[in-house]
């Protein structure tokens, strides 16, 4: 299994401080399932998926947690968000035309 | 036995809805930020609708590339001001309705009182900035407000409360807070945008003013239903999906904090610090910084009065030397300065803003003016 995140565990390697999870865009058209570090920030993970999707650099992303239907704070931990395994992530884009 | 005739009037199929109250929309203020693609739908729904009176915020001009996507301009309004091209054609929609154009910059044009006197705020703005500027005033005036966004095939509503739930200040992300600061100098001035625009069109436009429009019609009844104040909708075209998020809060934000009652002066272009003091020693507080001077250190200082907003990084290049000048600002008119005789309108306070004036008591005072 190829590290998706810098901080990234294989499944053999998991710890009992890591969660496994689906992360994905909400177009849905990227989807991975990962295995992270529960002190991963929620800003780790964006930019993990910026590098690794290749996501437009001049917008700004935010995750959601599809379960709670909530946008978790940028620098909050996945653990402290309540984030858990078998959740899955959504990469959301933040809007920013008007005019 | 007797039939009534059916309604014909403008608003009747309005009067057909349960909970309906037009006349509670005719009495109502809406300020709209932005008068561009969404700006243009939000609007021309609030007329339709029959708000009664629109405040129409925008400093740009109408482009070429606007009118693709803007239902209210035509050929030949480019190079016109969004804001009064878009009043005008409002009225065409709504004769009974009173829209007001104020072509200016959130950051130093609006005042406080204004967004005070609007029952609701509807941003259809193009930068974090102009949001983070729309938030405070807002936050400060209480008076809720609604973001709306725009993507190619999505779009996203956001509802703000001054009294309730996360401001737009609360969930920004340290990615937004380096683009915010990258739009100022290290002087604290303006610099260009990235220009260029992004990829819209007129269908999420359409999408959006009428989610905005939604919006504004439940709560202008008071009514819930939509979204909850610190939540978010996003609405996507393909594939389908709408989803509503609750944002995160920030209890350290500091855009929180409701103005409380105020009292009433003249307007800004009759009204100077010194009068608002009434004789005494003290200080009248701006609510932004006021450059007195750009001072480059080969050439000296050269005198301005200029909110720190309206100057961009350019204007403090030095004409003698081309260096960068530094700025000596003030956001407090002290009593013994000169300028305390000027009126405040010469030292860049809009129309109806609020300043504090800090006498043998402290008060915050509305200035008059004549957009309301």
């Amino acid at each position: 299994m190829s590290c998706w995140a810098e901080r990234c565990y294989d499944w053999e390697e998991a710890l009992d401080d890591t969660m496994t999870l689906t992360i994905r865009t909400l177009d849905r058209s990227r989807q991975a399932q990962v295995t992270l570090p529960s002190d991963y920030t929620v800003e780790e993970l964006i930019e993990a998926s910026r590098h690794n999707w290749k996501l437009p650099g001049d917008t700004d992303f935010t995750i959601r947690l599809d379960r709670l239907g909530k946008q978790l704070g940028a620098r909050d931990a996945l653990h402290a968000a309540g984030v858990r395994t078998g959740d899955i992530l959504e990469v959301v884009p933040l809007l920013e035309a008007g005019a | 036995m007797t039939f009534a005739l059916p309604d014909r009037s403008r608003f009747a199929r309005h009067r057909q809805i349960a909970g309906w109250d037009q006349e509670r929309l005719a009495a109502a203020t809406v300020l709209v930020a932005g008068c561009g693609a969404l700006g243009n739908e939000a609007a021309k729904n609030l007329a339709l609708l029959g708000v009664g009176r629109l405040i129409l915020v925008d400093f740009d001009r109408i482009e070429e590339s606007n009118l693709v996507r803007s239902v209210l301009f035509r050929p030949g309004d480019v190079g016109r001001p969004k804001a009064a091209v878009a009043a005008e054609r409002l009225a065409d929609l709504h004769p009974e309705g009173r829209f007001v154009p104020l072509a200016g910059d959130l950051w130093c044009d609006v005042g406080l009182g204004l967004v005070r006197a609007a029952r609701l705020a509807v941003g259809c703005l193009d930068s974090v900035n102009a949001r983070f500027a729309l938030n405070r005033l807002a936050m400060r005036a209480g008076t809720p407000w609604l973001d709306g966004g725009l993507g190619v095939a999505a779009c996203q509503v956001a509802r703000y409360d001054p009294r309730a739930g996360a401001c737009y200040e609360c969930h920004m992300t340290p990615e937004m807070s380096r683009r915010f600061a990258e739009r100022f100098s290290c002087a604290g001035l303006a610099r260009q945008g990235r220009g260029g625009g992004v990829p819209t069109t007129a269908v999420s436009a359409a999408l959006a003013g009428a989610l905005l429009a939604g919006e504004a019609v439940a709560i202008l009844h008071g009514q819930d239903g939509g979204l909850r104040p610190g939540q978010r909708l996003t609405a996507q075209l393909a594939p389908y999906r709408l989803e509503v998020d609750d944002l995160p809060g920030n209890p350290d934000c500091c855009a929180h904090g409701v103005l409380g009652p105020v009292e009433s002066a003249g307007a800004p272009h009759g009204v100077s610090a010194r009068d608002l003091l009434g004789g005494e020693e003290g200080a009248v507080e701006l609510g932004f910084e006021l450059v007195t001077a750009l001072v480059c250190v080969r050439c000296g200082p050269e005198a301005v009065l200029v909110p720190r907003p309206r100057l961009r990084r350019e204007d403090a290049l030095c004409p003698g030397c081309g260096n960068e000048r530094a700025v000596d600002w003030v956001s407090w008119i002290e009593s013994e300065m000169s300028i305390a005789d000027r009126p405040l309108h010469e030292l860049g306070v809009p129309a109806h803003h609020v300043v504090r004036v800090h006498g043998t008591r402290t008060r915050d005072v509305l200035l008059g003016g004549t957009l309301l």
